[in-house]
């Protein structure tokens, strides 16, 4: 695994970002450093507020950093193709004047890049992730916890490097939650990909991440960053039986109520 | 099919029995207003020269479809109803993306537009027939004028209704504004355009009518004007019942291409 985490993917350097309305300067990140490997599971944690969802749209290339700069394999990332980076929304966004199918392919055919290649790759993991007999229904009719994994095969559907997840899981209730985060956190496990994921629930970030970092509220700005070692062989909801789980829990814990 | 349960037939039939009386009390009352109606001409106690009745304007209908007059006046209130829709339809679609995709001639353009779409449309039909001329062209144009800036008004506010989440999510995917277009903007707004039509529809309708009541040699606003001049009261009934028919014709029709669009979503 080692040889593999020594790539860098995604370097952010004293990236700061403030929102600007005609009431004057709302500072939402400073000096935000950090570098994510190739094939981490990078988790961010901090209070509402402190910037989180601004830092994914600087990630994916929506937001340009006032300061600083966002480097992909070190290159310059703003409006750089989107194709590198999947951001996977709160809510999954699926059309219902779609299929699931046509939901799904809707990231290469907006790239236009419906190849057959793609479209097999697409069928592919439909098949793996159980619903391809429901390629052809609508939205309506699956369950939450699908249409979040529909959400995935869509933002995967581009083959992008990185995955930003933001708050993926928030809009289900807690059974449901408990399962998709173990369904995805496996899937990106299997798909060999790079992801960073942001929340604010401090046990989803121990249970899914390699690295934790810790934002304080407004301005963003980073606090600890925090390394998680489980077995390798777990999944998110075994690490959560683990004895290690809540020592890393009090932890960050602690660091979120320190000082506020 | 599986047996019915007695529970579940019971529900049914007391779901039905409303229904039934619904469309009951609404033949009775159709049927008691053409009785009272031919009943009170027959007996005298309404003058039948002004208010006409049922049989009078039936025979008047059967004379006129046999002469060939009528379903000329149909005929051409139906294509200038038709063709102004339709007319209306597309330019305020293309207008109403135009403004989307410029938001700077949007902001620019919404004090014209408010003002236009409260000003009463009747006003502006004299104008209208003094600039273009007395054509079935200048008829056309009365009806859209009826319907179209309203139709601008709520088409952009409810392209502007679509959650701006999902105009990320494209941005997300790679794509453009055209995009949020294409893939959200216009499959988000179908029914709430298959409303408008259902509104536009009436709404060219009555401006076809004032067209004609101004301007036309044809047409069932035609006859509407030029029967009550000449006391032919048989004639202006008969075309309002008429409009009647045509205008729920033309809103079946459009309920119909509804209700099949929404059908693909069950």
């Amino acid at each position: 695994m080692e040889e593999i985490m020594d790539e860098k993917l995604l370097e952010l350097v004293s990236v700061g970002y403030a929102y600007h309305t005609m009431q004057g300067e709302t500072p939402a990140l400073q000096n935000i450093n950090f570098t994510v490997y190739k094939g981490e599971f990078v988790a961010i944690v901090g209070p509402s507020g402190c910037g989180k969802s601004t830092l994914l749209s600087l990630l994916c290339g929506l937001l340009e950093p006032e300061h600083g700069s966002i480097l992909l394999y070190g290159q310059k990332l703003y409006q750089k193709s989107a194709g590198n980076i999947g951001y996977m929304l709160q809510h999954d966004h699926l059309f219902e004047w779609r299929t699931i199918e046509q939901n799904v392919l809707l990231g290469p055919e907006i790239a236009g890049k419906l190849t057959p290649r793609r479209r097999e790759a697409v069928e592919h993991m439909l098949k793996t992730y159980g619903l391809y007999k429901f390629k052809d229904a609508r939205p309506s009719q699956l369950s939450g916890g699908m249409r979040q994994r529909a959400a995935l095969v869509r933002t995967l559907a581009l083959e992008p490097e990185i995955l930003l997840l933001d708050e993926p899981f928030s809009a289900l209730d807690y059974q449901t939650r408990l399962a998709v985060g173990d369904d995805i956190g496996s899937i990106i496990k299997k798909e060999h990909k790079t992801a960073i994921l942001v929340t604010h629930d401090l046990s989803e970030a121990v249970s899914l991440g390699s690295r934790v970092i810790v934002l304080s509220a407004r301005p963003g700005r980073i606090k600890n960053v925090i390394n998680i070692k489980f077995p390798e062989y777990l999944t998110p909801l075994q690490r959560r039986n683990a004895p290690e789980f809540k020592d890393y829990f009090n932890q960050l814990w602690k660091e979120m109520n320190e000082h506020e | 099919m599986s047996e019915i349960s007695l529970a579940q037939q019971k529900f049914l039939s007391s779901k039905k029995r409303p229904r039934r009386t619904v469309n009951c009390g609404r033949i009775l009352i159709f049927v008691c207003f053409v009785a009272l109606w031919e009943g009170a001409a027959a007996l005298g106690l309404i003058d039948s020269f002004i208010f006409s009745s049922p049989s009078k304007v039936a025979a008047c209908f059967l004379s006129m479809l046999m002469d060939h007059t009528l379903l000329s006046h149909i005929g051409i209130t139906l294509f200038e109803t038709v063709v102004s829709f339709l007319l209306v339809t597309v330019c305020a679609l293309a207008i109403t993306i135009l403004l989307w995709f410029c938001r700077k001639l949007s902001e620019t353009l919404e004090p014209y537009l408010v003002i236009l779409n409260s000003l009463p449309k009747s006003a502006l039909a004299p104008l209208l027939i003094v600039w273009l001329g007395a054509s079935y062209r200048t008829i056309i144009v009365t009806g859209m004028s009826v319907a179209i800036f309203g139709s601008i008004l709520s088409l952009y506010t409810s392209f502007q209704e679509v959650d701006p989440e999902k105009a990320k999510l494209i941005y997300t995917l790679g794509g453009k504004k055209y995009h949020v277009m294409t893939k959200v903007i216009l499959p988000a707004n179908i029914p709430a355009m298959f409303s408008l039509m259902k509104v536009n529809i009436g709404l060219c309708l009555v401006g076809v009518i004032i067209g004609e009541f101004i301007a036309a040699r044809q047409g069932l606003g035609y006859l509407i004007i030029y029967g009550s001049q000449v006391f032919k009261l048989d004639w202006v009934i008969m075309s309002i019942v008429l409009l009647c028919l045509m205008a729920m014709a033309l809103y079946g029709l459009l309920g119909m291409a509804e209700r099949r669009y929404l059908k693909r979503f069950r």
